[in-house]
């Protein structure tokens, strides 16, 4: 009926208020350091440098409430599921010149749109799974990011493509991302869960929290190949359970300052 | 007659201790006007029940828990024919729900002898036939629509919720040819009113709309709302927009009222494609400049409206508009004016950045849009996935084409009018 209400706030972390965005503005912040906040979100157009960026994200990660649910989300069944979905994916659209093996794994059959009929049909699976809108929304949208950037970020391929142009661009820039596939899904997972917990973003900002989120998640990687990753035959498969396994080491892992 | 509710938290493994609502006593829906010759049934009684608890338990959360938002509740609750709510209906409702306030709702409905939740004293039995029900809040969108509709007014019962609106509802159903609108207000004592995020209030209205175009022995009801709030696009990712109209709460209402009453029900927004400037200027040709002129003062927004003050201890006369939440934003995109108590364009509000908030969102959103005008797709991408899933299948709520024509046409307003 007419005009409802927007409950106008909190996609993320942070609950929801009865009206507007439960971040602070940068000039009374609370969340985040209150100086790097200022600094990037300033009045005087915003220092965006990437230094600027990756206190921001250390920042807005370091509070008590956002890593509990940073947390929360990547011990969730859809981002977990999503990750051992993308798992499989890079053999199926690596290793086979056909897809007849995803149409018989997932029911999608070649037609121009498939590869979003895929990620739609994984997220629908697995979506029913998690009952948290935000957390299905981050999955749902890494495993898309992942997912465009094996097909080398060609939007009309991901969503008019058929399987012949799919399994060409996945063949051309798959490797790479495939290759590195724990970094690319956690830098997404964590870059879309942090623009959630900040004000809007322009171009410039939005690509500097990207670089920042994907420097914090490949330094959490580091830290978990150098304390799990081949030990009690942990692999990188198991890399979001290990983090479930041990909530405070991934928790401090979040805000702990990254070596130059 | 009872409702029995409690709540758990996302930061709690357990569920809160029960709350308990007398009905009558403390929680009541009053309706007046002129139904059906159906009247109101035990089945519209008790679809009114759930809608009138949902809201009730809304308005009883904290007005912020921080981290710690409901994320699931259970209610019990007393209705005349609990076996109406089959699995099916339960099963739509608790989606319907879980898609308007990103929760998990659980029920469990018991039998009562007489429902005692809906005072229907003031209601009218008319033996009349009509078309469709039409939700009518008085707002832009919904009073542009019945100017479009204005033509067929004796073939449309209104329907309409009230708190302070109630004058202005009748004198624009009135001036545009209306009988009066069945209308609807809320009785809450001793319950607490904080909650004022209103994620499922428009299930109620919804189920308004069910109750009244039953008791016409009619299955279609008409919700008015611009394609940019119908479709709850976000201007950025941090906001959780309300999904008052969006097509997936309609398609889970049409299966809810199908199961409950029978039949196979419609809901459409006709205004789903268009933007509210569009809205606006379907009203203007239907009802031509002089009335058109009359009812844009009739017609109300804004999330502040009947506060004294704004966010942040910002002083604003009680009954105005403030001119800078998001509804104040996108009707000033349809009406090009500030009407509120606080002008986006004096440099002292838009570089108050408390006052400025929704503002700079969409103004990013904006310049995102028009940067991306020639790459649809990448647009696409980037919106929420009930937004893309809109666009789906073979026969989607709203194309493509029409989705990216819509952010295209409300980027230019948006620019136009500040």
């Amino acid at each position: 009926m007419g005009t409802g209400r927007f409950a106008g706030s909190g996609s993320g972390a942070l609950g929801r208020g009865s009206s507007g965005a439960r971040y602070s503005s940068a000039s009374t912040s609370t969340v985040a350091s209150g100086s790097a906040m200022a600094l990037f979100f300033g009045a005087a157009g915003g220092a965006s440098t990437q230094a600027v960026a990756g206190a921001v994200v250390r920042d807005t990660f370091g509070q008590r409430g956002v890593s509990e649910y940073i947390y929360k989300m990547i011990s969730s069944p859809a981002v977990q599921g999503m990750f051992e979905e993308l798992f499989t994916l890079s053999v199926l659209l690596l290793q086979n010149k056909t897809w007849d093996a995803i149409t018989k794994r997932y029911g999608v059959p070649d037609q121009p749109g498939c590869l979003a009929e895929l990620s739609t049909a994984i997220k629908r699976n697995l979506g029913a799974k998690e009952p948290l809108e935000a957390f299905r929304e981050i999955a749902g949208i890494s495993l898309d990011d992942v997912l465009l950037a094996a097909i080398g970020e060609d939007d009309d391929i991901f969503l008019d493509g058929n399987a012949g142009d799919v399994l060409n661009a996945a063949q051309k820039h798959g490797t790479k991302i495939f290759g590195s596939l724990s970094g690319y899904y956690l830098g997404s997972v964590l870059n879309r869960a942090a623009i959630r917990e900040v004000p809007p973003l322009s171009d410039q900002q939005k690509i500097s929290m990207q670089v920042a989120s994907q420097e914090r998640a490949d330094f959490i990687i580091r830290r978990f190949e150098r304390t799990y990753l081949s030990k009690e035959q942990t692999t990188y498969r198991q890399m979001l359970s290990t983090f479930q396994n041990n909530e405070d080491w991934f928790r401090d892992k979040l805000r702990e300052e990254i070596p130059a | 007659m009872r409702l029995r509710w409690r709540s758990r938290g996302l930061s709690e493994d357990k569920f809160g201790a029960w709350q308990t609502v007398k009905f009558a006593d403390q929680l009541q829906l009053i309706l007046s006007g002129c139904f059906g010759r159906r009247g109101l049934s035990a089945a519209a009684k008790d679809l009114l029940t759930v809608a009138l608890s949902v809201h009730s338990i809304e308005r009883s959360l904290t007005i912020y828990s921080g981290t710690n938002r409901p994320v699931a509740f259970d209610v019990r609750l007393e209705l005349e024919e609990p076996e109406r709510w089959t699995t099916v209906a339960v099963q739509h409702l608790s989606e319907l729900l879980q898609f308007q306030g990103d929760a998990t709702w659980q029920w469990t409905f018991l039998p009562t002898k007489r429902a005692t939740s809906v005072d229907s004293r003031a209601v009218q039995i008319v033996d009349r036939e009509i078309d469709q029900a039409v939700l009518f809040s008085g707002g832009l969108d919904s009073t542009s629509g019945i100017a479009t509709l204005c033509s067929n007014a004796n073939r449309i019962q209104l329907v309409s919720h009230y708190s302070k609106q109630k004058s202005d509802q009748n004198a624009i159903a009135e001036k545009l040819g209306y009988l009066p609108p069945i209308q609807a207000r809320i009785v809450r004592k001793e319950l607490g009113s904080r909650g004022r995020a209103f994620l499922y209030r428009s299930f109620y209205f919804l189920c308004l709309g069910g109750a009244a175009a039953a008791s016409y022995d009619i299955k279609s009801i008409l919700q008015f709302e611009n394609g940019m709030l119908a479709a709850a696009i976000p201007p950025a990712p941090t906001y959780f927009m309300t999904r008052h109209a969006h097509p997936i709460i309609h398609r889970h209402a049409e299966m809810i009222f199908s199961e409950i009453f029978g039949g196979t029900w419609t809901i459409s927004n006709p205004f789903l494609s268009m933007t509210k400037k569009d809205a606006v200027a379907a009203m203007r040709k239907a009802a031509g400049k002089k009335l058109f002129d009359q009812l844009i003062p009739l017609t109300e927004t804004c999330w502040y409206k009947n506060s004294n003050q704004f966010r942040g201890n910002h002083a604003k006369a009680n009954g105005k508009p403030c001119g800078v939440c998001i509804p104040c934003i996108v009707r000033r995109t349809a009406m090009g004016i500030s009407e509120g108590e606080f002008d986006l364009e004096e440099a002292a509000v838009k570089s108050d950045p408390i006052l400025s908030r929704e503002f700079d969102a969409y103004s990013q959103f904006v310049d995102w849009i028009q940067a991306h005008q020639k790459t649809p797709n990448r647009i696409l991408l980037e919106l929420p996935g009930y937004v893309r899933e809109m666009t789906r299948g073979t026969s989607p709520a709203l194309d493509r084409t029409q989705l990216s024509s819509l952010l295209d046409r409300f980027a230019k307003d948006f620019r136009n009018a500040f």
